[in-house]
């Protein structure tokens, strides 16, 4: 309740009505239809798609080079153009997406999954395996993220493992933190109790009431989870760290030499594109699954 | 008294990150299989002469016992000496040294501008019409969520490419660092402005707000007044957690931008395994993020009568 | 009131909707406040009190329509920002319910109650401050000088809710509005804010408060309006209303306010009158906490009770006074410092985990904030599965079987069964928590502060059903409240805790007609008189 919308109208006339077609646009604008949701389910399903499928939808060999094509503008042969070597830049952008859709999910599932572990053992385990805990979480939250990414490559070389086990790092702690916190409420929870008093067992009543509610709250998050890595790999691959070279990678398209991108602008706008919308889209969906839930609450 | 007794425990704990981390360090030097000196070399591709793998086993004491490597280890880094760079033939300390400043600069410049920003947008946008703070919201989100290098990307093609209004790349003259500064600088106000506003609409619910407001105080003295030093708490706490991990973004601005720094000597060491350096720069990060948090827990106490009870 | 009187506060035919909701939430409603006199606005949540309050200082937030809105003679309907804002606070001050909520936690109580001075009074900084000091002073808090420079969550809740009518009568307003002014306060504090409020309007200061206590408004107010659902359905003197109340709903919320604080019915259940098998005793139990600032504090003293088969007893005290911890000592949930519990004679302590949970099942807990009481996912019949399932239904239809006995037992039909906690109500939720309760065939049932979170008309009901009952299956109950009317009411044996310790123990018509503590008197004396005298006759 504001105090910059007390409107009081005289002499109890009926508000002022907008016309019908005024009252639609401004609930678009109001973002009360959400026209954002539908277009980025599409968007991911294309996405999804193209991980499973390349071949289909961009039959063009992504590694293929055509010396006598070097940056050539979007044409019908190559609908985002070429890059520097000649190569499809579509046909490398859709070819792409598997890893970076899978690397994404992967680090994803890994900070969720071990962090769950952990911020469960901390909050509902004894206190000293709560003190361990949470001082290795310490640690590893004063380290900024992608720094954490660069030591590890630095010490093991640049892999997909070390690439994934670097992504499940960071933002481990915040997980751990996130599900801990949680418990810790939850281990007092009236329902809790009274489960305890109908007389069930401790890890019983842990694993039914405690563990389900204690880990929804990092499952909601999972989708923006999913796109903060992606993210992360894209500037990972941008930076050189990525997977090696002749595959195709979205960071890896945007690293070319800065001059090109006055000329061949496409090149980079193209790749610069996808990531958006991916995350973009990743984010838009993963906002409307918190609402939802928050809303049921 | 009270408060001494809290700082000085904050100091502990925050020498106990730095001593885990230096000693999570160690431990992994000394574990990867293989000969720890080729691992400080970074890979057994750097051909190491064997009179460059001679000095590193005498400057880290690999041939002595583990536990007085250890303790002179942990003496050197008290000694601020984070070993030597092998590829730039260079004290570590000495490199930092020479890149620290332009990093600084990008990073002080960032953080009262995220903060600025935020401050106003979530102060005057929070609670008011629906399409209104909808359209900040899909902006803030865009901002927050795009990966750092491609905002950088396209603020270069708009404004340096396309309207010429500042150098693409240089570390020279002050116009080359607004468009680096910005972009490190957006997507943190567009977290901060995010939590703020989510905050500030949490607390204009309070019933302590309605009060304020039935003894005549105006709409903004009630926000700035009563409802922005509680929203402020929470707020803290992720900007803390965002400062700290500036020097992260510096690494993809700094390359972004072509400038020199902090960031792009710690991306170009971790590509070439020189692992002296990439640990000099990470101990510095950590110690940077152990200090920021100090700071930050103690703006707490200054905010929040309730946190020295 | 004479014509010639002007009201100070005239409403005639209010209106006020909010965008997207359903149904106007005041629907038409006219009253008026004389300069000096009190109305008060009765009637439970959701009835539209509250909003119609802050229409009068003109922040409802909603569609405010009206065909007469005055104060002091001046239409507030054509009121602009700054107008409202020398009103509000200035000529009408504001309380609202819960005042550790209310006042703003960041900042000591001083500064909260100058800013009305600042913004209204033109005075030096000095003379604002004095003012304070004088302001707590009147509204009787003790050491005025040490509570202005405290923050609200170091005060008590009784000087807490004085500093909030300190603060809204800092510029001496002619209007004091109350929202629900006493109902998060002990019944002595209540008694005290009561009386304080009463002196400000000896002082000609006229004052419209909302309650949903009846008893508060019998107290303090000269006429009563009752409120229900967005409609003033009854209105006049007090004593006119109470006495000889026309509408229904009205008869309704005396009827329920007489049996939840009734005076002369006590319970005297048939078993306890035999020297019946001791169900659970509690031998020099003791307990203390750490304090937020590291130092011990005894929440419970050498606390000694017994509790019979079949029979009610009644564990009474005020917030703090340890009867939470000690309820959750003798379920098993909190290990006592020193002392036992001994559940049939036999101590909680030394008993195998596997005969403890069956122990277990014997005591069931009704809580007192129903909804967090569920597993926000399961259904009423997943709720009831499980405690069936515990007590030894092994297959799916027997337990389904079992759960719509139970809910009819509670008064519930089958068609709950797939509903979710969030989709009930909040007496229906309770409903359910006793349901579950009842599953493993207990032998004592413990209430903690069952009704308190719920609307008084609502209250008596599951007063009514766990008496019924109780005497249906003849299990013993062990009743916690705050509230001395339900313990009247429910038990056959009292024990009143304060500060920790039982200052007092005994039979409930002893306890209630002759106190010895001083503290059981203090409890006796602040309980809510319903002057119902004339209500049975009517």
């Amino acid at each position: 309740m504001s105090a910059t919308d007390h409107s009081i109208s005289a002499g109890g006339l009926p508000p002022a009505r907008l016309l019908p077609g005024h009252a639609a646009l401004r609930r678009v604008i109001a973002a009360d239809i959400r026209p954002g949701l539908a277009i980025s389910a599409i968007f991911l399903a294309v996405l999804v798609f193209a991980g499973i499928f390349p071949n289909i939808l961009a039959p063009t060999d992504p590694l293929a080079t055509d010396p006598s094509h070097i940056f050539a503008a979007p044409s019908l042969d190559h609908i985002l153009g070429t890059d520097e070597n000649g190569r499809d830049v579509f046909s490398r952008l859709v070819h792409a997406t598997r890893s970076s859709l899978l690397l994404g999910l992967g680090a994803a599932l890994l900070t969720t999954s071990v962090g769950s572990l952990l911020g469960l053992l901390a909050g509902l385990g004894p206190r000293w395996i709560d003190n361990i805990v949470m001082r290795i979480s310490d640690i590893l939250q004063s380290v900024p993220e992608i720094l954490l990414i660069l030591v590890i490559i630095a010490f093991w070389g640049a892999s997909m493992s070390t690439l994934l086990f670097g992504l499940g790092f960071a933002g481990l702690s915040n997980c751990v933190r996130q599900v801990r916190a949680q418990s810790l409420v939850l281990r007092r929870a009236p329902f809790v109790e009274a489960a305890l008093t109908l007389g069930l067992r401790r890890w019983h009543v842990v694993l039914r009431h405690v563990l389900p509610n204690a880990i929804k709250p990092v499952l909601v998050l999972l989708p923006l989870q999913i796109g903060i890595k992606i993210s992360a790999v894209a500037t990972l691959s941008f930076l050189g760290l990525g997977a090696p070279p002749p595959a195709p990678n979205w960071g890896g398209m945007l690293a070319i030499d800065r001059d090109y991108v006055l000329n061949a602008w496409w090149v980079a706008a193209a790749a610069a594109g996808v990531i958006t919308l991916t995350v973009l889209s990743i984010a838009t969906l993963g906002r409307d699954l918190i609402r939802r839930s928050e809303g049921r609450r | 008294m009270k408060h001494l007794k809290y700082l000085a425990w904050r100091l502990a704990a925050g020498a106990f990150v730095l001593w885990a981390t230096a000693t999570i360090i160690f431990v992994a030097i000394n574990l990867t299989p293989g000969d720890p000196a080729i691992t400080v070399l970074g890979s057994p591709e750097a051909l190491p002469t064997p009179a460059v793998l001679a000095l590193i086993r005498s400057e880290y004491g690999f041939n002595e016992p583990m536990h007085t490597q250890y303790f002179h280890y942990l003496l050197r880094l008290l000694h601020g000496n984070f070993g030597e760079s092998y590829r730039l033939h260079a004290p570590v300390a000495h490199l930092i040294g020479q890149q620290i400043g332009a990093s600084a600069k990008l990073i002080l410049g960032a953080i009262p501008l995220a903060l600025g920003v935020a401050l106003v947008l979530a102060v005057s946008t929070a609670k008011r019409a629906r399409w209104l703070t909808g359209w900040f919201d899909f902006i803030e989100v865009t901002l927050a969520s795009i990966p750092d290098f491609i905002l950088g990307l396209l603020l270069l093609l708009a404004f340096s490419f396309s309207l010429h209004l500042f150098p693409s790349s240089s570390t020279q003259g002050w116009t080359s660092i607004i468009l680096p500064i910005l972009t490190l600088a957006l997507p943190i106000a567009a977290r901060l402005s995010q939590v703020l506003r989510r905050e500030l609409e949490e607390i204009l619910e309070q019933p302590f707000i309605v009060t304020a407001r039935t003894r005549g105080l105006s709409d903004s003295a009630v926000r700035l007044g009563h409802a922005l030093r509680h929203a402020l708490i929470p707020t803290l706490t992720i900007a803390g957690v965002l400062f700290a991990g500036l020097l992260s973004q510096a690494v993809v601005v700094e390359t972004v931008f072509n400038r020199q720094g902090l960031g792009r000597l710690m991306s170009d060491s971790a590509t070439n395994r020189d692992v002296p350096l990439v640990l000099g720069i990470a101990l510095l990060a950590t110690l940077v993020n152990v200090v920021v948090n100090i700071i930050i827990d103690l703006t707490y106490v200054i905010i929040d009568p309730r946190v020295e009870k | 009131m004479p014509a010639s009187l002007a009201p100070l506060l005239a409403v005639e035919d209010l209106r006020v909707d909010f965008p997207g909701g359903r149904e106007q939430v005041v629907r038409g409603i006219s009253f008026t406040v004389a300069r000096g006199e009190c109305l008060a606005l009765i009637g439970e949540s959701g009835c539209g009190k509250s909003v119609t309050l802050r229409t009068v200082v003109g922040l409802a937030g909603g569609v405010v329509n009206a065909s007469r809105l005055e104060f002091d003679g001046a239409d507030i309907r054509r009121f602009g920002e700054a107008q409202w804002r020398q009103i509000r606070g200035g000529r009408i001050g504001f309380v609202l319910q819960d005042a550790l909520g209310s006042l703003d936690p960041l900042r000591t109580v001083g500064r909260e109650i100058d800013e009305p001075l600042r913004l209204h009074k033109r005075l030096t900084r000095a003379a604002r401050q004095a003012r304070v000091i004088e302001l707590l002073r009147d509204v009787g808090v003790p050491e005025p000088e040490l509570r202005a420079a405290q923050h609200p969550y170091e005060l008590s809740g009784g000087l807490r809710q004085r500093a909030l009518i300190a603060s809204a009568i800092a510029c001496d307003p002619e209007l004091l509005i109350a929202d629900e002014p006493t109902t998060a306060l002990d019944a002595v504090v209540q008694t005290q804010v009561l009386d304080l409020l009463a002196q400000l309007r000896a002082r000609n200061t006229a004052i419209l408060i909302v309650s949903h206590d009846l008893a508060v408004a019998a107290r303090l107010a000269d006429r009563v309006a009752v409120m229900e659902s967005g409609r003033i359905v009854e209105t006049g003197p007090t004593q006119q209303i109470l006495r000889n109340p026309q509408h229904p709903y009205t008869r309704s919320l005396i009827a329920a306010a007489a049996t939840v604080h009734a005076h002369d019915k006590i319970v005297v259940s048939t078993a306890a009158r035999a020297p019946a098998e001791i169900e659970i005793e509690v031998r020099g139990v003791s307990k203390s906490f750490k304090g937020p600032d590291g130092q011990l504090r005894s929440a419970v003293a050498n606390a000694s009770l017994a509790l019979r088969a079949g029979q009610t007893l009644g564990i009474v005290g005020s917030s703090g006074s340890g009867k939470t911890t000690l309820t959750r000592i003798i379920l098993g949930l909190e290990q006592a410092d020193a002392g036992e519990v001994l559940f049939q004679g036999r101590p909680w302590q030394t008993l195998s985990s596997a005969d403890r949970r069956a122990a277990r099942r014997r005591v069931q807990v009704v809580f007192q904030d129903p909804l967090s009481s569920f597993d926000p996912r399961y259904t009423v019949e997943s709720v009831l599965g499980e405690a069936l399932a515990v007590a030894g239904y092994k297959n799916a239809p027997q337990r389904r079987a079992r759960a719509i006995e139970l809910l009819e037992l509670v008064r519930l039909g089958e068609e709950h069964l797939k509903r979710r906690p969030l989709e009930l109500s909040g007496g229906q939720r309770q409903r359910v928590a006793i349901a579950r309760a009842l599953a493993p065939n207990p032998a004592v049932l413990v209430c903690d502060e069952p009704v308190s979170a719920l609307d008084v008309s609502v209250q008596a009901q599951i007063l009514d059903l766990l008496r019924e009952i109780k005497q249906k299956l003849n299990i013993a109950c062990l009743f916690i409240s705050h509230d001395l009317g339900v313990i009247r009411r429910m038990s056959d044996e009292v024990v009143v805790m304060n500060q920790g310790e039982i200052v007092e123990s005994g039979k409930a018509e002893t306890i209630f007609s002759a106190p010895r503590h001083e503290y059981t008197k203090l409890l006796l004396e602040a309980i809510p008189v319903l002057d119902v005298s004339a209500v049975a006759a009517a």
